[in-house]
């Protein structure tokens, strides 16, 4: 069979030829996607040391098994889906206490030349990601991808694979959660040392 | 957990607490700037997960044909259809009982070599095997995931660092050949980074690789301690990491079995040993920059008794 050429801008020709290991038809869905994939990992996580890594393993696993993709969603959906898995895997890999205690310690200090508006950005984005650690996966992706990420329901369902009063009920219960956790006024902090 | 059923309105926001939404906005991380991923690591990646597959399918394929082979005599002998060349590579050709009967087929193609990578000002980076495969971490510092690499410096550039089996090689200068099988400095200056940075310098070496590591070391415990968890040995996973502890105290192996082991225990009920676990890593890192994650999560297991047993020598 002959090769087409890449047939700029239309998606579907895109995706048959990255099918047939057409290289340059798959630096393209890297290049059109890669930026996407990596605000999404990076939301994910609230780790930037490890948002390539997670990049590279999203395109790895992509490239790897395109002939899975049936081509009824788009193809970032898809892309996100996976960035979703990769995080998921992530959160309980012990790879990222590994990566944690090399970055904790290759970071450069804090000092008097980092502006104080930084550090309170920084602040506020531990606080966030300290209490989203302590939700369950299923509550914490739906939320990054509602209310960080800013996706609509349907997107949001979309990449999950639910149905969005599905992604409506877990993004209300993480809230929940979180203003316990954070101890929003109007709700009690929640004890440390309660259940595991 | 019950998800109700009920039809949510399209446009309802995500966050309807001001506070929660106020937090959001403050720390919502922005898009990155640079996306540190070349294309050609993630096709020697591709090519390296399809190798790995394809050693993976022996039994399928070579039963299959085996099967087909016994279908065909037991149906009287009518001829099997002539087979497809088969192209996949074999590993470990095991019949019932422990006998070898089925015959190895080599691959008629080979995976392509990677091609040299250029990985920053001044960087370059060979495959030194077929298999290599590396992640680029942040800027002008890469983890090495399979194979080896020749990893080259121009003069006058910023070294690079180099993530291997848990420890940290920095390049400063010069040529080096960089494994997970080892190191060997060809020309230049390296030095092996320690957890607390501390520096040991590298030499220019003859060129012979360096051992694999011995069953005990700190990487192969680590190792197989993470493929008891995968294999969802919690039990075999701590006895593993509690050695690492035991025989290794001052690695990075250590530091991270450390944590692993506080996560761990406190999963299995036993947060005195927890306690223990947590509290040895703030004695032998004292200034450890994770000191506020740590104390959190010594304060999150509630006054208790300590309980150390093996963990202390």
């Amino acid at each position: 069979m002959p090769v087409r050429p890449v047939a700029a801008g239309a998606p579907g020709d895109l995706i048959e030829a990255a099918r047939r290991g057409d290289s340059a038809a798959q630096q393209r869905i890297f290049q059109d996607h890669r930026h996407s994939v990596a605000r999404l990992a990076f939301r994910l996580t609230g780790d930037a040391s490890i948002v390539d890594d997670l990049v590279q393993e999203v395109f790895i696993s992509a490239f790897a098994s395109l002939a899975s993709f049936r081509g009824d969603a788009r193809i970032e959906t898809w892309l996100h889906t996976i960035t979703v898995n990769k995080a998921r895997n992530f959160w309980d890999s012990t790879q990222r206490r590994r990566r944690r205690e090399y970055g904790a310690s290759a970071r450069t200090p804090d000092g008097p030349d980092t502006p104080e508006e930084e550090l309170a950005v920084q602040e506020h984005r531990q606080q966030l990601y300290g209490a989203l650690e302590q939700l369950p996966d299923k509550l914490r992706v739906a939320f990054v991808l509602r209310a960080i990420e800013g996706q609509s329901l349907q997107e949001a369902a979309d990449v999950l694979g639910v149905p969005i009063s599905t992604v409506s009920y877990r993004t209300r219960r993480a809230e929940e959660r979180l203003c316990q956790i954070l101890g929003l006024p109007g709700r009690p902090p929640r004890r440390e040392g309660g259940s595991s | 957990m019950t998800e109700p059923r009920f039809t949510p309105a399209a446009d309802e926001s995500a966050v309807r607490d001001p506070d929660l939404q106020a937090l959001v906005d403050r720390a919502r991380p922005p898009a990155p700037s640079h996306v540190g991923v070349e294309f050609q690591s993630i096709r020697s990646g591709v090519e390296a997960r399809r190798s790995s597959r394809r050693g993976g399918l022996l039994l399928t394929v070579v039963g299959a044909t085996a099967a087909a082979a016994a279908l065909a005599w037991f149906s009287g002998g009518r001829a099997i259809p002539p087979q497809p060349a088969t192209e996949i590579a074999v590993s470990d050709p095991i019949g019932p009982g422990g006998t070898d009967r089925f015959e190895r087929v080599r691959t008629p193609t080979q995976p392509p070599v990677p091609q040299p990578v250029a990985l920053g000002e001044g960087i370059t980076l060979e495959p030194a095997v077929p298999e290599a495969v590396h992640r680029v971490m942040e800027t002008r510092f890469f983890e090495i995931k399979t194979g080896a690499y020749r990893v080259s410096l121009a003069p006058k550039v910023e070294p690079v660092r180099v993530l291997l089996n848990d420890r940290v090689l920095e390049l400063a200068s010069g040529t080096a050949l960089v494994g997970v099988d080892g190191v060997t400095l060809l020309e230049g200056s390296a030095a092996w980074i320690g957890a607390d940075g501390t520096r040991q310098a590298v030499s220019v070496e003859s060129g012979e690789p360096r051992k694999r590591s011995s069953r005990n070391s700190a990487v192969a415990l680590s190792r197989r301690a993470e493929s008891r968890l995968q294999a969802g040995d919690r039990a075999g996973a701590i006895a593993l990491l509690e050695q690492i502890a035991a025989r290794h105290p001052r690695s990075s192996a250590a530091r991270s079995a450390l944590m692993d082991l506080g996560r761990l225990y406190k999963a299995s009920g036993q947060r005195a040993r927890a306690r223990c676990a947590y509290d040895i890593y703030l004695e032998r890192w004292p200034s450890t920059p994770l000191r506020p994650d740590i104390e959190r999560a010594r304060k999150g297991l509630g006054d208790g008794p300590v309980t150390c047993g093996s963990l202390r020598r």
